[in-house]
């Protein structure tokens, strides 16, 4: 099922009076249970994509069409934790008081901080309060999931463990993933549908075969790395 | 705990090098005892006045005046800077009226006071309210006003109403401001008091410090000077307590 339908977007920013257009009739859709990666260099628009997506601004053109029954969540590209709560509350935010505290307790062990659940963000390290804000876009239980780098200040390792996490939650609640990434080896990792973005446009689509043991450094996941490569470099 | 509760030895030294300098100044006999009354003398009447219950009695008046003006200033800065985060479009309707009152230096409305509220304790009350409301409601107004909007976005994300927003979000974010705000108002309160204590009163620390000057007894306007820093500073480490209790996460921000 389309989680969501996205139709010749357009969006410029005005920087000194200049028009300067980041998205130029921008199309692609996207499926429940199933990861997409947005793919592209600094500054293509990517985040200025999720923001018109969750509503957080207006396109100046175009249509986004995300079914009306379907809650949409975000992750951004900085943890955005509330100073003034733990990260225990951070990871409950939002929720109604008579939140299911196994569920979040749970979340809380796979991300690992189940020994700083006391703590305020200020003692947590970089990578530790992304893996709490990730825990917070999962503790909302949306449909569809939109994730602006979110595991850009981990380790490699611990990258490598949320993206697993990120699988398994989507197995599990068929939620629908829009990922942006700048990481290539991260976009094959986990893509079901790769979108490499470029000059304000999806430039390559690339639909990755469902294989139940990914090997990053075999076929066709060698080719696509080429296609990408070729796609991004200039 | 924060360096502010810390009644540690280096925050002593200053005290002692000044105490020390006094009474080799005083044994100098540089200017008279009129002048500069010797610490022990100083001491002397500091106890005389404590066991009289005279000290306490103008502490006691004095913090009576400004728990009241400053509790007063306190909420209608807040229930001020309430309305013109949630209501934007009234600010331009007194924000010109405010700043123009802030610019009054409180002092000067005494007479007036006088004449309309009399030599009563409301016309201390007044200034006190007058001299503090000002410099508060800059701090609730920049705490409210300067909420994080990526804060604000994520209240969004997870579908919060404008109310929730403002509960949720801009209200707790602005309380570290609100905090300093409240400090910065106790010492507008400790001087807007003391002030209309020597214009127009016959309690007080201010007007014991002044029927002292007609008395001769410098000594005395020495301790009821001390009593207001001692008073300025027990408020502010209340108020810090206070805050450190209610918003543990301050001290961590
Ligand atoms: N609020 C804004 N006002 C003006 N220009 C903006 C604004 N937001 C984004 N832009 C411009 O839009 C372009 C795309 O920005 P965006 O943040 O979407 O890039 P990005 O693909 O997410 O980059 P990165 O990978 O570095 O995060 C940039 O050129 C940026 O200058
Ligand atoms: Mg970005």
């Amino acid at each position: 099922m389309k989680a969501l339908i996205v139709q010749d977007l357009e969006k410029s920013y005005f920087l000194q009076e200049n028009k300067h257009s980041v998205l130029n009739k921008l199309s692609f859709t996207a499926t429940l249970g199933e990861i997409t990666v947005l793919l592209g260099r600094s500054g293509c628009g990517k985040t200025t994509l999720l923001r018109l997506l969750s509503g957080l601004e207006v396109a100046d053109a175009g249509t986004i069409s995300i079914p009306p029954t379907k809650k949409v969540g975000m992750m951004f590209q900085e943890a955005r934790l509330m100073p003034w709560l733990t990260c225990e509350e951070n990871i409950a935010f939002g929720l109604p008081k008579n939140y299911d505290k196994k569920y979040i307790d749970n979340l809380i062990k796979t991300v690992g901080l189940e020994d700083f659940k006391k703590a305020y963000p200020t003692q947590l390290s970089g990578g530790m309060q992304q893996r709490a804000a990730l825990a917070r876009t999962l503790a909302q239980h949306s449909d569809i999931i939109l994730m602006d780098e979110p595991f850009a200040a981990l380790d490699y390792f611990t990258r490598l463990q949320m993206q697993q996490e990120v699988l398994r939650i989507k197995d599990m609640l068929g939620t629908g993933i829009i990922f942006v990434t700048h990481n290539i080896d991260e976009a094959l990792a986990i893509g079901d549908k790769i979108l490499v973005m470029d000059k304000g446009k999806i430039s390559q689509e690339i639909y990755v075969p469902k294989v139940s043991d990914r090997d990053v450094l075999q076929e066709p996941f060698i080719s696509f790395k080429k296609q990408i490569l070729q796609a991004l470099m200039y | 705990m924060s360096d502010f509760f810390q009644l540690n030895s280096k925050k002593l030294i200053i005290f002692a090098v000044l105490i020390g300098a006094w009474i080799i100044v005083a044994k100098l006999q540089i200017w008279s005892s009129y002048v500069l009354p010797a610490p022990e003398a100083v001491w002397k009447s500091a106890m005389e006045m404590l066991i009289s219950g005279e000290l306490l009695e103008a502490t006691l008046v004095s913090f009576k005046r400004i728990f009241l003006g400053f509790g007063i200033a306190f909420i209608f800065a807040f229930v001020l800077g309430l309305i013109g985060a949630l209501f934007p479009k009234l600010r331009p309707y007194y924000t010109a009226f405010v700043d123009f009152i802030r610019h009054i230096p409180p002092l000067s409305l005494i007479p007036l006071l006088i004449l309309w509220a009399g030599i009563g304790e409301s016309s201390k009350v007044i200034v006190i309210t007058l001299a503090t409301f000002g410099p508060m409601l800059l701090s609730v107004d920049a705490g409210l006003g300067g909420c994080d909007k990526k804060l604000l976005e994520v209240g969004k994300i997870v579908g919060f109403t404008k109310q929730e927003l403002f509960w949720k979000i801009m209200l707790p974010s602005a309380w570290p401001n609100i905090f300093v705000g409240m400090r910065v108002g106790l010492g507008y309160s400790l001087r807007a008091i003391i002030g209309a204590e020597m214009v127009a009163a016959s309690s007080g620390l201010g007007y014991m410090i002044l029927d002292s000057q007609t008395m001769s007894r410098t000594d005395k306007a020495i301790v009821g000077i001390i009593a207001i820093g001692v008073l300025g500073l027990c408020l502010d480490w209340a108020l810090g307590i206070l805050m450190h209790k209610l918003f543990p996460y301050i001290e961590k921000v």
